[in-house]
């Protein structure tokens, strides 16, 4: 079930309604239950994965709380990982792992079968095995107690609004909320719907449109010159950020008009100055999973440049894993590590050039500059997590620096890219709303400065909100005049 | 206490904007070229329409009211719409016994070779799109159509959104229900030579557009009214019109086992005087002169077989009277061509 389908429409109200109306007490298992219904509308099956990763960090989290010795704690929380990660590795990775070595081994003049494994991707399975594993992490490492509840730790995992996209919320957040719920808050009620609305304004004007466009240059690169790619790049970087934000951005809002606080997960990530402030501001719920459970183990920055260094480029090659089964993704994470280390190297001179020129590097032009070279980079490595394949990103790079007709942009040419004008214009404006709320809110919170105003002012925006996603949303069985034209009576 | 109740109050005045916006949203963006005779029979009186003509485009196409007033007195509308299959035209009828109560309910058999519950997704949208919310619209939408496909005939805004970048002056325009329902076709194809199969060759009748028939047919006994079933002149020459001829010969025989009236006008050509050269728009519908002679045969039949009053000196009956002059010239623009 999809935020943006009609299913969760109906879904939503009715579970948040009766989640008010029973007992406390028993509330948690009616989202338990709302929360595995959820799941298993995509696939009944999957359940019993989820399931499972539940049961394996639970029972694993148990008796590392019992486990006397250390060894013992050690063994139970590598279990716990080396199993889930055992489950990610086989639904995820095992197609691509075996066709890499199929690869390799071909190229060494070996042949190997094909394994006929016909596996879907269970849907969310990334997101929940890591919130599952951050659980045990934190058991072991003592920063939580372990939850004897089974049905209470397995509602942590299941927790519908975020579990098939996150955020990957931290135990000492999401499950202390779990056992407290909390009475129904008209004022909290009114901002969660609100944060979802523009979750769904992110995802379905402006995500949804743009991909459109996104979607046609990719499928045909080669028909293209560098400028029409190089827009297709620019709007991507767009539509990621409103597609992945807008879906955080339904869940998080989704969770609070329940009640509970989950974590922001995109915070203006396109103003960032560098790639590391990037990464503070993009699925923050992400990096800072790779930073605590992954970053910091490696020994973090604590070890002198080189392994500062390593532990950063093995940190984001794994992310880039992470984010999908392809050697692009690898190679997307592997440019933001390296862009990085590079930064990290190049500091101390650039630093030095910034103190000659006094330049301030927070303010001004100096400040613009760094955020345009940010975006500009994050730009280059969109191109690899867009393409289907590697070989597809060097052509698309290829192309962008290669001859660019800029007649497209002049001649209607633009405009025979899946968007018409129409349409194309409703986007950019859409992208100028959202520029305009992003650069607002580095201010202070704009839901906050709206809930302090009266409804003359508040209902206007809610409903200018609502029927801008109802009207200019992509969504439902594309309308035109043309297939409603009556051929055969 | 006071705060809840204020906030309650919040809640519904802003649900009652939002609803009112919504309808009105709705409304502006919907594909209105066929809303005016599926909404006819709200623009009229309650109860003043004393005939009903129903079925598919055949009977959009074939029948004017205004033709019928003219010629009789007799007040009626057409509530048939394209493609509309007879599952369909059972909750338009349904929908329509709650706004009128006519004497007699005309209906166009064509659409009787169609064995599925649900027509084209066009024709379905025509068919509920200008229906009232009410226990009709959503019986028509959970009998007939799949559940996945429901929410955008029960929330239109989903189909037709993204029209906002068509829209015209008309779709902020009232709709205009001259013609009470009717559709006048201007274009003319000759089906000179046509001649259709034997009256007494049928095709075996399925069950499920029976079944709808049968459900008709008790839904105006329930609301008193009498129905007559007819089959408008068509010359289909493919396969399957054979086929449709056929199926229509084959209600004709079951109606008459049933006694209910057919007028089976494919093999009345002498006494409609339709001519194949001139009378058709295509191989399926009558244009405007052949309408206009199949009006005034029915026209003419429905005053001696059902008694219906001459409404013409009424005062409840001014928007027949005011939409004359302007069927008028709407003939002399199809004689002008």
């Amino acid at each position: 079930m999809l935020f943006n389908s009609v299913s969760f429409l109906i879904f939503f109200p009715i579970v948040t309604l009766v989640y008010f109306l029973i007992p406390k007490k028993y509330s948690y298992l009616w989202l338990l239950a709302a929360s595995y219904y959820f799941y298993m509308c995509w696939n009944p099956k999957y359940a019993l994965l989820l399931l499972t990763s539940t049961a394996i960090t639970y029972g694993a989290s148990l008796l590392i709380e019992r486990s006397a010795g250390e060894r013992g704690r050690r063994w139970c929380v590598a279990a716990s990982f080396c199993a889930n990660l055992a489950i990610l590795f086989f639904f995820k990775y095992f197609t691509f792992a075996s066709d890499s070595l199929r690869a390799v081994l071909a190229h060494l003049g070996v042949a190997l079968a094909r394994p006929k494994f016909d596996v879907v991707l269970p849907v969310g399975i990334s997101f929940y095995t890591f919130q599952a594993l951050s659980y045990t992490a934190d058991v072991y490492r003592g920063r939580v107690k372990a939850e004897r509840n089974f049905l209470k730790y397995a509602l942590f995992v299941s927790f519908f609004p975020q579990l098939v996209a996150g955020p990957i919320e931290r135990t000492e957040n999401l499950l202390p909320q779990l056992q407290n719920p909390k009475p129904f808050d008209a004022l909290r009620a009114r901002r969660g719907l609100v944060l979802m609305m523009w979750g769904y304004f992110q995802k379905l004007v402006i995500a949804d449109r743009v991909s459109i466009l996104v979607d046609q240059v990719f499928s045909s690169l080669a028909q293209y010159s560098g400028a029409e790619v190089a827009l297709a790049v620019v709007l991507f970087a767009v539509q990621i950020y409103c597609d992945f934000g807008g879906y955080s951005n339904i869940a998080v809002g989704a969770a609070e008009v329940m009640g509970y606080s989950l974590m922001d997960n995109f915070r203006r990530p396109y103003f960032a100055a560098t790639i590391r402030d990037f990464w503070r501001r993009w699925h923050i719920s992400l990096s800072t999973w790779f930073r605590d459970y992954l970053y910091i183990p490696l020994g973090g920055s604590r070890k002198g440049k080189l392994r500062t260094w390593r532990n950063i480029m093995l940190t984001f090659l794994a992310s880039g894993l992470w984010h999908g089964a392809g050697w692009h993704f690898v190679l997307w994470g592997g440019l933001h590590g390296a862009y990085q280390v590079i930064g990290s190297w190049t500091e101390p001179a650039r630093a030095k050039l910034r103190r000659a020129l006094r330049l301030d590097p927070d303010r001004g032009l100096c400040h613009a500059l760094r955020v345009l070279v940010t975006f500009l980079l994050v730009l280059f490595a969109w191109i690899f997590f867009r393409a289907s394949s590697v070989s597809q990103a060097f052509l698309a790079v290829r192309l962008i620096f290669s001859r660019w007709d800029f007649s497209v942009f002049t001649n209607g040419a633009l405009f025979t890219l899946g968007l018409d004008a129409a349409d194309f214009w409703a986007g950019a404006a859409a992208v100028a709303i959202l520029l305009a709320v992003d650069l607002l809110s580095s201010r202070g919170s704009l839901r906050d400065a709206l809930e302090r105003k009266g409804p003359l002012v508040r209902w206007p925006v809610y409903l200018l909100l609502l029927f801008t996603v109802l009207i200019f949303g992509i969504y439902g069985p594309q309308y035109s005049a043309g297939a409603f034209i009556y051929f055969q009576f | 206490m006071r705060k809840k109740w204020k906030g309650a109050l919040g809640v519904i005045a802003f649900a009652l904007i939002f609803a009112l916006l919504f309808s009105g949203a709705s409304y502006v963006l919907r594909d209105k070229r066929y809303a005016a005779n599926a909404s006819v029979v709200y623009a009229l009186p309650k109860n003043s329409a004393d005939v009903l003509f129903a079925g598919s485009s055949h009977m959009l196409n074939g029948v004017y009211p205004m033709e019928v007033w003219k010629q009789t007195g007799v007040a009626s509308c057409n509530i048939a719409q394209n493609g509309q299959i007879i599952p369909e035209t059972y909750y338009a009828l349904m929908e329509a016994f709650r706004y009128q109560s006519p004497k007699v309910v005309v209906l166009d058999v064509y659409k009787m070779v169609e064995s599925a519950k649900m027509g084209l997704t066009v024709s379905f949208h025509f068919t509920v799109d200008s229906m009232r919310l009410g226990l009709p619209k959503l019986r028509a939408i959970f009998d007939l159509v799949p559940a996945a496909e429901r929410a955008e005939y029960l929330v239109d805004l989903i189909t037709y959104h993204t029209r906002w970048k068509e829209l015209t002056a008309s779709d902020f325009a009232p709709l205009d229900t001259t013609l009470k329902g009717s559709e006048m076709l201007f274009t003319t194809q000759s089906n000179a030579g046509y001649a259709p199969c034997p009256e007494d060759e049928t095709a075996p009748l399925n069950d499920m557009a029976l079944d709808y028939l049968q459900r008709i047919d008790a839904l105006c006994r329930k609301h008193g009214a009498a129905l007559l079933l007819v089959a408008l002149p068509f010359a289909d020459t493919e396969q399957d019109g054979l086929q449709r001829q056929q199926t229509v010969n084959a209600v004709e025989a079951w109606a008459e086992r049933q006694g209910i009236p057919f007028l089976n006008y494919i093999y009345r050509m002498d006494e409609t005087g339709i001519d194949l050269a001139s009378d058709y728009s295509d191989n399926y519908h009558l244009n405007w002169r052949g309408a206009v002679k199949i009006s005034d045969c029915l026209a003419a039949y429905l005053q001696a077989h059902y008694g219906l009053p001459d409404r013409r000196g009424e005062a409840a009956y001014a928007s027949w009277r005011d939409a004359e002059a302007s069927y008028a010239e709407r003939l002399e623009q199809g004689a002008a061509q």
